[in-house]
């Protein structure tokens, strides 16, 4: 049973290679013979790759249930820098000053293999520094969220 | 399916061929050294259920996993394996053989280095039972005001199971201990979260006063039954009473140093606190931080529920647990007008040094309103937890605040 597994997966292995070595080809040959217009690449400079991929502005301002973070320009840039190694939920419940996010990121690059965000960071750290702000609790907050519930004994 | 798959594929989707470029750049740069066991457990969908936790448990984080335990589901004396609280740095690692697993004994303190199997480690030493309360050194950071950086836990990061292992001093003696040893440092088989096979996830360790201590055990077994997978089997130590990132986890190797272990998260502001107390939201030189070693005095109230909406009259049953690191608890008290006063409870004995203590109260509240019941623990020095949030400091450690549950008459 198991190696029969193992047999499906090489031969789904060897068709996906398969597969991508022939569009690799069409590819290259459409290039060759100047079928594809790839003139847009120039003018794909670092601060339209963070623009691009904009969410709904109506959504702005509600929560993105799959990141748990509030969708705002630049969650995707938070959402594919930021949820690399962890999941976004680890940002969203953190709240940082811009200094201390940048403090954070500066940490993950000496130490955990963050790479460098070049443009990208100051669209994150603005994201950051707008939705994920710290807000003061005091020495200690109103007990919050109770379910009430009767309790029988 | 696992959120994993599900965010990089729709993220695909919302973003589009744009950023699929950068998203691949980054795939290419790390692709060469993504360890396999990382790439097996990416394409794996996990919940709490497949990793053996109850369903009741609240997710902080999922990759790595970080699930903490509300307070009422910590009532048994023992806590189940379903209801211990996970705390990863990293990807634990996919595939584990105990049949093959080994641990090694080196350092520059030890005498001679050693490589045992798990067979090894049960066959030579003596076994060795004792609960053991493991608490996060986090725990309870979400309360702290300006917010610390981390997972944001609030009581849940503690648990009190019953473990079997062997001593650790007994392994250590066995290897041989030179006089000029100054700490351990324990090494694990997780994964760090970039993928990088030879990046360290974390390697912490305590002074070798306490790991010769009897509790300190490297453990295989958790309440009679194979550690679980999330929370560090084949092995692990256990080191009651401190930061639980001292108990590593997926066990291979313990180095017995010369100095203080200098492994990840030993150092800069991790697991400690400024050595001289700073005022909330300072910057703290690395300098001036010192390493956590014993929990502060701590209790819960696991019976009832926060939210308990009773008749006049009726009897409010309490009851939770209290522990205080190297200590023991001596008293317990609970108080229904916010310190006002206190009333005192029944406090049991711990079963043996370092596991956590049962308390247990009778009250009735005076008449129709809002109460809150407030807990509060005494260890054998006279310490005892704080009503407000106590000190601050840069990463949020040791909120040791009485724990509160809102009640109701009426």
């Amino acid at each position: 049973m198991k190696d029969l597994e193992e047999i499906l997966k090489q031969m789904r292995r060897l068709m996906r290679l398969s597969l991508g070595i022939g569009a690799l080809l069409v590819v290259v040959l459409a290039l060759k013979f100047n079928l594809i217009d790839l003139s847009f690449l120039h003018a794909l400079d670092e601060a339209e790759v963070v623009q691009a991929p904009v969410a709904d502005t109506a959504l702005y301002g509600t929560l993105d249930e799959q990141s748990g973070l509030i969708v705002d320009k630049g969650l995707n840039v938070v959402k594919a820098n930021c949820g690399a190694c962890h999941s976004t939920f680890l940002v969203a419940q953190n709240r940082l000053t811009r200094q201390g996010w940048q403090d954070l990121i500066k940490w993950m690059q000496a130490t955990q293999n963050l790479w460098d965000l070049g443009e990208q960071e100051a669209v994150i750290l603005d994201y950051l520094e707008k939705n994920c702000a710290p807000k003061s609790s005091g020495r200690r907050k109103s007990l919050a969220n109770v379910e009430w519930y009767e309790l029988n004994e | 399916m696992s959120r994993q798959k599900q965010s990089r594929k729709s993220f695909l989707k919302t973003v589009g061929l744009v950023s699929f470029g950068s998203v691949l750049a980054k795939d290419v740069v790390y692709a060469g050294n993504i360890n396999p066991e990382l790439a097996k457990w990416m394409q794996e969908g996990e919940d709490l259920t497949s990793l053996g936790k109850s369903s009741k448990l609240t997710i902080l984080n999922n990759r790595p996993w970080n699930v903490e335990t509300p307070a009422h589901l910590l009532d048994d004396k023992i806590t189940p394996a379903d209801k211990l609280f996970i705390r990863n740095n990293g990807i634990p690692p996919s595939s584990v053989d105990p049949s093959t697993w080994t641990l090694t004994i080196d350092g520059e303190s030890v005498e001679k280095s050693v490589t045992l199997s798990i067979d090894e480690l049960k066959s030579k030493f003596e076994h060795h039972t004792y609960q053991l309360t493991i608490e996060c050194g986090g725990n309870g950071r979400a309360e702290f005001d300006p917010p610390a950086k981390g997972n944001q836990w609030t009581t849940g990061a503690v648990g009190c199971p019953s473990w079997t292992g062997v001593r650790l001093k007994d392994v250590l003696n066995y290897a041989g201990v030179k006089k000029d040893a100054v700490y351990i440092g324990y090494y694990g088989k997780d994964v760090h979260l970039s993928g990088d096979a030879n990046k360290v996830v974390i390697s912490r360790g305590v002074p070798i006063s306490k790991a010769l201590e009897d509790e300190s055990l490297i453990a295989w077994s958790m309440n009679g039954q194979d550690i679980p997978a999330i929370n560090g089997h084949p092995l692990r130590l256990v080191i009651g009473g401190w930061p639980a990132s001292t108990s590593g986890k997926w066990l291979s190797r313990i180095s017995i140093r010369n100095k203080i272990h200098d492994g990840p998260k030993m150092e800069g502001h991790s697991y400690r606190i400024a050595c001289d107390p700073v005022e909330p939201g300072a910057h703290v030189e690395e300098k001036d931080m010192c390493i956590i070693e014993s929990m502060p005095v701590k209790s819960l109230i696991t019976y009832p529920k926060s939210g308990a909406m009773l008749k006049p009259g009726q009897k409010l049953e309490l009851r939770g647990h209290a522990w205080a690191g190297d200590l023991k608890v001596s008293e317990m008290h609970v108080s229904i007008d916010f310190g006002e006063s206190w009333i005192k409870c029944n406090l049991e004995p711990p079963v043996n040094r370092l596991a956590w203590q049962h308390w247990s109260a009778g009250i009735t509240l005076p008449k129709k309103g809002y109460y809150e019941v407030w807990a509060r623990a005494r260890d054998e020095n006279g310490g005892q937890q704080p009503m407000i949030v106590p000190g601050w400091n840069p990463k949020g450690y040791l909120n040791n605040a009485t724990h509160r549950i809102a009640v109701k008459v009426g």
